[in-house]
């Protein structure tokens, strides 16, 4: 198949998917979802396949949705001044959640490659592959609380507790690959020369102690098993909130008190560069952002 | 041709939790020993020559001690350790057929209900000695595998010698069942479980850094520092221990413990069903084909890194 | 407002209540209850306050509940002599879960500034708050079941896992900042000279955060928890507290009993009697 957005490639046991927008940071639009999840489609359906890695192109693994409006009904809820009507949004953040769903219900074993920014959408996305590798130079984190929203994703509490989810959503601070790794949110953190071979030598452990003896049979049936033991704990449940909440935050009338920054004025006002760059200068100066991003 | 039925004798018999169902009164311990010493009960693990490797008669005297030390009203805490130099090497998959630990042959065309019962027992006695009523500790050193790593994580409390070897080596057992369900975060699938390491065998020192057991110490000094556990915890209330032990295991309940379970057998289940492809080790064929022995090795050679012995 | 045992002050957006029983260790009575619930209840709906501080007045953060037996009907299980019904124990269970399970779930995020001793019920009230800054000479624990008790905080299994939350209620053994940071007991632990900074630094960037965004937030990483079970944790806590309560009267003859050496030599040495115990074990931090 031919995509837009992202780049699918096989080379036995392992299929790669390259999100492919590095002039944009790798933003995710409606369409890199759609392309995400039919490249999956295609590794589902090839027998070879047995593995998944998840890069992205350029200098990023990806900085986030992709704020600038166009294409992006599903990854970004309308503009919270809007207020628009109830039901298209429901119906986009359910959308979401089953997307979510599939890609971290996967049954196969999908590796997240990152280096650069890993904000927002694109932590989320991450955090849905079973395994994250790490290069030093990631920065990690999700600012929407800034923008006045709540993350979508139920993932947090599970991969990082609640004290820690707490306090990276609410403050919307960025951590770098070392304290990601120390949090559980990662599961092993390299220099970023090493960053490729690490992934590699990563699936042929893995093939090694869980698919090449047992095999990938048995891998996919764990997954499988192992997903839904998650969801009776209450994973399940977790989505439905997620997707309510998401939904809520964005049709809250008040949105930002007049004291405070409003985010889509701003960007309406001074472009989204420097929307972002506004954003996120008082927090800086609390928090100061890690060093790394964009390589 | 034999089938299931002629080699298995024995059914399901959760009614009973096994070491309820297990006779203590004048029992000869010798697979496994109990001891009494005050308020801690040892149960040591006796098969040496076979690195504690747990066949139905292992199991059987482990089972008897816990019933033992439930009745013994002096006795508040029990401690599980290893004779020799291993805590377990899992299930002694050199049982005769028709013993809990082998795999059931694919050959013996057990029917599904007949999987269910031997899988409810096989991974069920591992529940039953999470809800023992008493605080259990286990006292880990040299090889704790598979079924052995799945008794410390039913547990309490797990002290180990820092180079303890901790691992699931299976024929197609990722690292699913309780263990995960020790990290507080993202159980089962914790990016911490694996410590970085993506072969599912870990050193004691990376197990307590990944939050899985609570203490690792040098061997010589494991049976102190499990001892002095044991007598502080002996030291408490012994109603107010069974009502907190009832607490945080009602905790876990509600937050999904009883689906771990059984997605633990379910997952024993399934896997009788796995294909394997030309370059996967298949134990059936293994052993049939080179014996034991030679299961292990051709395991072992897949297990190593290419890297390490040239395999390309 | 004139409160006794605590101190609020309010200045850029975040409220600061301080607990102000610093001779007493800021042990926590009926009043303190009362009182912090009196304060979070009013400022709940001032929907330009932010964000809201927690910390303790003199050298800690709180010794956890007062367990002198004047003035604390409610943080302390009822007598066990006393003659009481299952009906007014499970009531006693409920309020007690209902101040705490307010604060987990209070519209306007809280942190916690925690130096010293955060024991029992301070160490609860830590817990529910959303963030844990502590200073490097804090010391966590809950020393409840040597008293016969049971936790008063159904969390401790979503936070540190189970092989820790047996370790630490089983042993009542108490644990530094740094390691408390290491099990996600709580946020950071930051040398102590630093903390009221570091304490600042958060509650600044939560007040100039999106204030109806941040209710949104926390709203879904509590659903998350309720998702997980956390709801029915509290209700199964009352229901264990009442069993608790129940059985006090049977710590036997030959285990430390805590109540009556209280009664018969006082509280401070009963005090320490209770934590010599342990001592004697794990030394403490």
């Amino acid at each position: 198949m031919n995509y837009k957005t992202i780049i699918y490639e096989e080379a036995p046991p392992i299929g790669i998917i390259t999100l492919n927008r590095p002039d944009k940071l790798n933003a995710i639009n409606d369409l890199m979802l759609d392309e995400i999840e039919a490249a999956l489609g295609e590794a589902e359906q090839e027998d070879e396949i047995k593995y998944v890695v998840l890069k992205g192109a350029g200098r990023c693994f990806s900085a986030g949705q992709d704020l600038c409006g166009e294409g992006t009904t599903v990854v970004m809820p309308p503009d919270p001044r809007l207020r628009s009507p109830l039901t298209p949004i429901f119906r986009t953040d359910a959308t979401l959640m089953r997307r979510w769903q599939r890609i971290s219900g996967f049954s196969k074993h999908i590796i997240a490659q990152v280096h650069g920014y890993c904000l927002a959408m694109g932590c989320d996305l991450m955090m849905m592959c079973r395994t994250a590798i790490a290069s030093e130079d990631a920065i990690f984190g999700d600012p929407s609380v800034r923008m006045g929203y709540a993350s979508a994703n139920p993932l947090w509490t599970w991969k990082v507790g609640p004290k820690r989810a707490k306090e990276l959503l609410l403050t919307g601070r960025y951590i770098d690959g070392k304290e990601a790794f120390r949090i559980g949110l990662v599961n092993r953190v390299v220099s970023g020369e090493s960053l490729e071979d690490e992934v590699e030598d990563a699936i042929e452990a893995i093939d090694l102690g869980a698919g090449g003896i047992g095999g990938a049979d048995a891998e996919s049936g764990f997954l499988t098993f192992g997903y839904a033991a998650h969801n009776i704990a209450g994973l399940g449940a977790a989505w439905g909130f997620s997707a309510g909440l998401h939904a809520l935050s964005a049709v809250q009338r008040r949105g930002f008190a007049p004291y405070e920054f409003n985010f889509w004025e701003a960007k309406d006002r001074v472009g989204m560069k420097d929307a972002i760059a506004q954003r996120d200068a008082p927090f800086d100066k609390l928090f100061p952002k890690p060093k790394g991003g964009a390589r | 041709m034999k089938t299931f039925r002629d080699v298995v004798k024995w059914k399901s018999q959760y009614q009973k939790r096994q070491w309820e169902a297990t006779p203590y009164e004048g029992r000869e311990f010798s697979a496994a020993l109990y001891e009494k010493d005050g308020p801690i009960a040892r149960i040591t693990l006796n098969r040496p020559e076979k690195r504690n490797a747990l066949n139905d008669a292992m199991f059987s005297d482990l089972m008897a001690g816990l019933h033992k030390a439930n009745d013994d009203s002096d006795v508040k805490v029990v401690i599980i350790r290893g004779a020799g130099p291993n805590f377990s090497s899992g299930h002694d998959l050199s049982s005769p057929e028709g013993e809990e630990s082998p795999p059931v042959h694919p050959s013996l065309a057990p029917s599904v209900r007949d999987f269910y019962n031997i899988e409810k027992r096989r991974c069920n006695k591992h529940e039953d000695i999470f809800n023992f009523p008493k605080p259990t500790i286990a006292q880990v050193h040299g090889y704790c595998i598979g079924a052995g790593m799945e008794m410390q994580a039913a547990c309490d409390i797990t002290i180990a010698a820092e180079d303890a070897q901790f691992g699931l080596r299976g024929f197609g057992i990722a690292p699913i069942g309780v263990y995960g369900h020790n990290l507080g975060p993202w159980p089962g699938a914790s990016p911490k479980l694996l410590g970085g390491n993506f072969l599912p065998e870990l050193s004691g020192k990376e197990m307590e850094m990944a939050g899985t057991i609570n203490k690792t110490v040098s061997i010589l000094k494991l049976e102190e520092e499990v001892n002095k556990w044991a007598q502080a915890i002996a030291s408490q209330p012994t109603d107010a221990l069974a009502v907190a032990k009832e607490f945080i295991n009602g905790m876990l309940d509600i937050t999904g413990y009883g689906a771990m379970w059984r997605t633990h057998y379910e997952g024993h289940v399934m896997i009788q069903w796995v294909r394997f492809r030309k370059d996967e080790v298949s134990f059936y064929r293994s052993k049939k084909d080179r014996g034991l022995k030679g299961f292990l090795q051709e395991r072992a050679m897949h297990s190593t890194p290419k890297k390490e012995h040239g395999r390309e | 407002m004139n409160y006794q045992t605590i101190l609020y002050e309010e200045a850029d957006r975040i409220g600061t209540i301080t607990l102000n029983r610093p001779h007493k260790m800021n042990a926590i009575n009926d009043l303190m209850l009362e009182e912090l619930d009196d304060v979070l209840r009013a400022k709940e709906t001032d929907i330009d306050l932010k964000a809201i501080v927690i910390r303790g007045a003199g050298r800690c953060f709180s010794v956890g509940q007062d367990l002198s037996g004047e003035g604390n009907a409610e943080v302390m299980p009822p007598d066990s002599k006393a003659d009481i019904s299952a009906k007014g124990l499970i009531e006693a269970g409920t309020r007690w879960n209902r101040r705490l399970e307010y604060i987990f779930n209070y519209l306007k995020p809280i942190v916690a500034e925690v130096h010293g001793y955060c024991l029992g019920l301070g160490c609860y009230l830590a817990m529910a708050c959303d963030i844990t800054v502590a200073g490097e000479d804090a010391v966590f624990g809950d020393p409840s079941l040597r008293m016969g008790l049971i936790t008063g905080i159904p969390l401790w299994t979503w936070f540190i896992g189970t092989k820790k939350t047996k370790e630490l209620l089983y042993l009542g053994r108490y644990i530094d900042a740094s390691e408390a940071e290491e099990i996600c007991l709580i946020n950071r632990a930051v040398p102590s000279d630093i903390l009221g900074e570091e304490v600042q630094r958060y509650a600044s960037a939560l007040a100039i955060s999106p204030g109806d965004g941040m209710v949104v937030v926390k709203e879904s990483i509590n659903a998350q928890m309720e998702a997980r079970g956390v709801g029915a944790g509290w209700r199964f806590l009352t229901q264990m507290q009442t069993i608790n309560w129940m059985q006090q009267k049977q710590i036997l003859a030959n285990e430390f009993n805590f109540w009556e050496v209280r009664d018969k030599k006082g509280l401070k040495t009963a005090i320490k009697e209770r934590d010599d115990t342990i001592e004697k074990f794990f030394p403490k931090p």
